[in-house]
């Protein structure tokens, strides 16, 4: 008798402390408001799934489960404080979301999108807004595409098939409660990133090599713009990573507008503003001016597409690199992208397209 | 399957249940090829993969009878001498890289090992030790699922009873001890491997750009970090291996050898030898290191110059040991590197008692001092022999230049010098910590409960968390101000506390509170002491599990079923 006693009492231990973990998981999970909004850009999402947004993104999809149309947010780190919450509050009736999952490209935009179509209401019409620069065209695959990738098949949730599909290996109405029974070991992944990147800063600091520190959401309003010596270097950086943006990429657009337009739900391209000194001198950048109206202007006669040219909307003083606006700019920026928004026909009805969003009104 | 995946867990976990269930004999037999073959199929894309590894034990098997029925040792020569020529032409060692092979990919997994096992029977058989084996029990033996990848290298005779006779009942002693191995090993391999593996990953560029810049200091400094970081890594990631393996052999009923003795305690490069990758040494010591040196006796032997022939044979075993761990040419460096340790050492322990006495020698080894020199300078030894596993031919040409060779001299003079120290301030701390921390040598949940629940035993349980809460919080705090600074008052707290949580929960799962936690547990319940180390066992199976199936592939398998 003792043995499967012990065996037992083991594995029973084993159990009781994950369904502890669930218990507490979930109570931090509503403690902190990510039942009610998926935003990758939050504090409250910074810390239970990590600031790239890629874990959010697959795991805190419940908020995307509700009546009513929403408008999400699609792009990359310079698109991730563009505030969901901002954006509701000038569309009355509409909740929003942002997606942006740092260090992604095109490509993987349309894997955001289909994640978000596994969830959302079919019933309701929705607006997807993807934030677009130069960067998000490249062929490499950022640190966010091999996050998404490695969130999505983590846990055995989903089968990776090809670049923008993965395939759900559980029923799609058992996603929230298997999230939900994930939650300990999500908790404990955050944990265990964390400790990766205290102990790497740690390392680099015994091997002499220092890092600059790292700024605080709230202080990124404060922080100084580039200087000449900072922007040469960014200038040199950004690019390295070539000099064009990839044709394969860019043709992506199609088939992602093809999507949501098919669906019956409204797809706004924004082009996000960049620094001058960062547009003038690199040269993917001038490639992306150059090129992007031939692979825009298809996409552009689908119904229900629209592009928002958010270019020239911000003053180099509002960057503090050479690609991500101050926070506080960002929710300006959002204020304005919704009033635009929310002047734009409704999904599947007619509309002139580029349009140019309203005077600030600071 | 990775050895550390969730799918090896549950593959194990229907092996031992398998194991513990099925009878003695026949169906003994078949079940243990089934899982073989299972284990093997799992490593390999298509069957063709595995025909070159399968055609090789067949060969081997066609050895051990040729050998049983050979009278003469050129025949046995022979035999060894085609079966290691075939090994290095499958394993494509670089001197052989000219002719060709199999026109498909296929898999050599485990043949380093194949190789020891069949070279073992084979010789045996010649020699008449061991009689042959029937061919499954020899296909069982050669392919064994738990000893396939890296080792142990178990011998015939030790295994082949335990895979025909289904084992004694299992007590629930036998399943914590066991249980607790498995998860040390993980622990070991998921967690302080990738630290280790993370950490030599960022070092090794730092290293080449100070030795391509000249900077001899720094690269001292950085060459001694990295090559320790690395001599760990493969210590944590090689025993914590063996723990999972003979951890679940011991629950199937299978008891495998051990491969590592404290191999930090050891006190000189040959001592490390009987600590470190134990069954490989022991193998090498049956079949090259006894049979040569009884060669060079016959040979040469006098009274005085055995003493020297045996450092002959120790060269000779280590720099052949050094040649099977890579199929490249900086493998002979790591040869001579083995080679001169094991033959300083030995000429060492020859001449020091003759030009000192042997009186003033043992006097010498007795101090402390020297102990701790002994302990460190093996260790260093060995980390620095061990760069030929982490730098490619280039980098080995530049580390040869004078500027590396000073580095290398250098960063075993440094390692030698702080492992001493460090040594000598263990040994005065650890009576003390050992004392609240409860360990001893004994597992303590198998014993009579008599330690009644007391001020001292939450002082002792109390006060190591505290330490380490404490450490951690303020070596985080001291060290990592690039990823602090700048960040607001609640994040820094956030991130204190999981980093400090993080390493507690480490602590807990590699069983540092164990003894003072069982025994508080069983005092607390004197009469459950088998519950109360049940429930401490599924607190730490929590942590490992949880962890392995964060940091390692999706277990697939569980959704399967949709």
């Amino acid at each position: 008798m003792a043995l499967p006693r012990f065996v037992s009492i083991s594995a029973l231990s084993l159990l009781i402390l994950y369904g502890l973990g669930v218990i507490v998981g979930t109570a931090a999970y509503r403690g902190l408001g990510l039942n009610k909004q998926l935003d990758t850009g939050s504090r409250a999402s910074d810390l239970v799934f990590g600031g790239l947004g890629a874990s959010a993104v697959v795991y805190n999809r419940r908020p995307l489960i509700r009546n009513g149309p929403q408008v999400i947010l699609i792009g990359s780190s310079n698109f991730q404080h563009y505030s969901p919450n901002a954006i509701a509050s000038e569309m009355p009736g509409i909740s929003a979301s942002n997606m942006a999952v740092e260090g992604s490209n095109f490509g993987d935009f349309e894997l955001v999108v289909n994640l978000a179509y596994e969830v959302l209401p079919p019933s309701e019409k929705h607006t997807f807004v993807v934030g677009l620069w130069y960067g998000d065209f490249f062929a490499e695959d950022g640190v966010g595409h091999k996050a998404l990738n490695s969130e999505l098949t983590r846990y055995g949730l989903y089968q990776k098939v090809e670049h923008d599909r993965a395939i759900l290996k559980i029923p799609r109405s058992t996603l929230p409660v298997a999230a939900a029974a994930l939650r300990p070991l999500i908790i404990i992944q955050r944990a265990w990133e964390t400790v990766t990147t205290v102990s790497t800063s740690v390392a680099h600091e015994i091997l002499g090599q220092s890092q600059p520190p790292a700024i605080d959401l709230a202080a990124l309003d404060q922080a100084p713009s580039p200087g000449a010596a900072e922007q040469r270097a960014l200038v040199e950086r950004r690019s390295a990573g070539g000099t064009q943006v990839s044709d394969d990429v860019l043709a992506r657009l199609m088939p992602v507008a093809k999507r949501i337009s098919d669906a019956g739900d409204r797809l706004v391209l924004v082009d996000l503003p960049l620094p001058r000194w960062h547009t003038d001198a690199v040269p993917a950048a001038s490639d992306y001016s150059r090129r992007k109206q031939t692979y825009f202007a298809p996409v552009l006669r689908l119904p229900s597409i629209y592009h928002v040219d958010l270019e020239g909307s911000a003053t180099d003083v509002d960057f503090y690199d050479s690609v991500h606006l101050r926070p506080k700019v960002c929710i300006e920026l959002a204020h304005r992208l919704a009033r635009t928004l929310a002047e734009l026909p409704g999904p599947s009805e007619t509309a002139i397209s580029p349009l140019k969003p309203g005077p600030p009104q600071n | 399957m990775n050895l550390t995946s969730l799918l090896f867990l549950a593959f194990a976990f229907m092996a031992v249940l398998l194991l513990r269930l099925t009878p003695s004999g026949v169906l003994r037999r078949v079940v243990i090829f089934g899982l073989n073959a299972a284990f093997l199929a799992s490593m390999v894309k298509a069957p063709l993969q595995l025909v070159p590894l399968v055609g090789f034990v067949l060969l081997g098997y066609g050895a051990i009878s040729v050998a049983g029925r050979a009278r003469s040792s050129l025949a046995l020569g022979i035999l060894v001498t085609g079966l290691v020529a075939i090994f290095i032409w499958l394993k494509r060692y670089q001197i052989v890289s000219a002719i060709p092979t199999f026109s498909f990919a296929f898999a050599v997994v485990g043949l380093s090992y194949i190789l020891f096992r069949i070279l073992h029977i084979v010789i045996d058989v010649a020699q008449k030790s061991l009689p042959r084996p029937s061919f499954i029990a020899y296909l069982n033996y050669v392919f064994f699922f738990l000893n396939l990848l890296s080792g142990p290298i178990q011998r015939y005779e030790d295994f082949a009873p335990q895979a025909e006779m289904k084992p004694p009942p299992i007590s629930w002693e036998t399943v914590n001890t066991a249980c607790k191995r498995v998860v040390l090993g993980y622990l070991m391999v998921v967690v302080f491997g990738n630290a280790a593996s993370n950490f030599v990953e960022i070092a090794k560029p730092l290293f080449f750009d100070a030795l391509g810049q000249g900077k001899m200091v720094f690269g001292i400094y950085l060459f001694a970090l990295l090559t320790f970081a690395y001599l760990v890594n493969l210590f944590v990631n090689f025993a914590g291996y063996m723990n999972i393996v003979i951890g679940i052999g011991g629950l199937a009923g299978i008891v495998l050898p051990e491969n590592f003795d404290h191999p930090f305690r050891s006190e000189s490069f040959l001592d490390l030898w009987s600590r470190w990758h134990i069954t490989l040494s022991n193998w090498f010591k049956t079949y090259l290191f006894n049979p040569l040196l009884r060669m060079l006796s016959a040979r040469w032997g006098t009274k005085n110059s055995t003493p020297y022939l045996g450092a002959i044979a120790f060269y000779v075993t280590f720099f052949v040991m050094a040649l099977w761990h890579g199929t490249t040419s900086i493998y002979v460096v790591y040869g001579l590197f083995l080679g001169s340790g094991v033959t300083v050492n030995r000429l060492w322990q020859i001449l020091i008692p003759k030009v000192f006495g042997k009186n003033n020698y043992r006097v010498l080894s007795g101090q402390r001092w020297y102990s701790q020199l002994s302990r460190a300078a093996t260790i260093s030894y060995l980390a620095v022999a061990l760069t030929s596993f982490w730098i490619d031919g280039e980098q080995a040409r530049e580390l040869g230049r004078p500027t590396g060779l000073a580095i290398l001299f250098g960063s075993f003079v440094l390692m030698t010098g702080v492992g001493a120290l460090l040594g000598h301030l263990w040994e005065l701390t650890s009576p003390f910590v050992r004392d609240i921390l409860g360990w001893s040598d004994s597992e303590v949940v198998n014993q009579p409960t008599t330690v009644p629940v007391s001020s001292g035993m939450l002082r002792a349980i109390a006060v190591p968390i505290l330490a380490l809460t404490l450490a951690s919080a303020s070596a985080v705090a001291l060290f990592a101000t690039p990823v602090l600074a700048g960040r607001s008052l609640p994040y820094r707290v956030v991130t204190l506390t999981l980093v400090t949580v993080a390493l507690a929960v480490t602590c807990v799962a590699a069983g540092v509170l164990d003894p003072s936690i069982s025994r508080c547990l069983s005092s607390l319940a004197p009469q459950r002491r088998a519950d109360a180390a049940a429930l401490w066992l599924g607190v730490r199976g929590f942590i490992v599990v949880s962890l392995a199936v964060v940091l390692n592939a999706a277990p697939a398998f569980i959704y399967q079923a949709f």
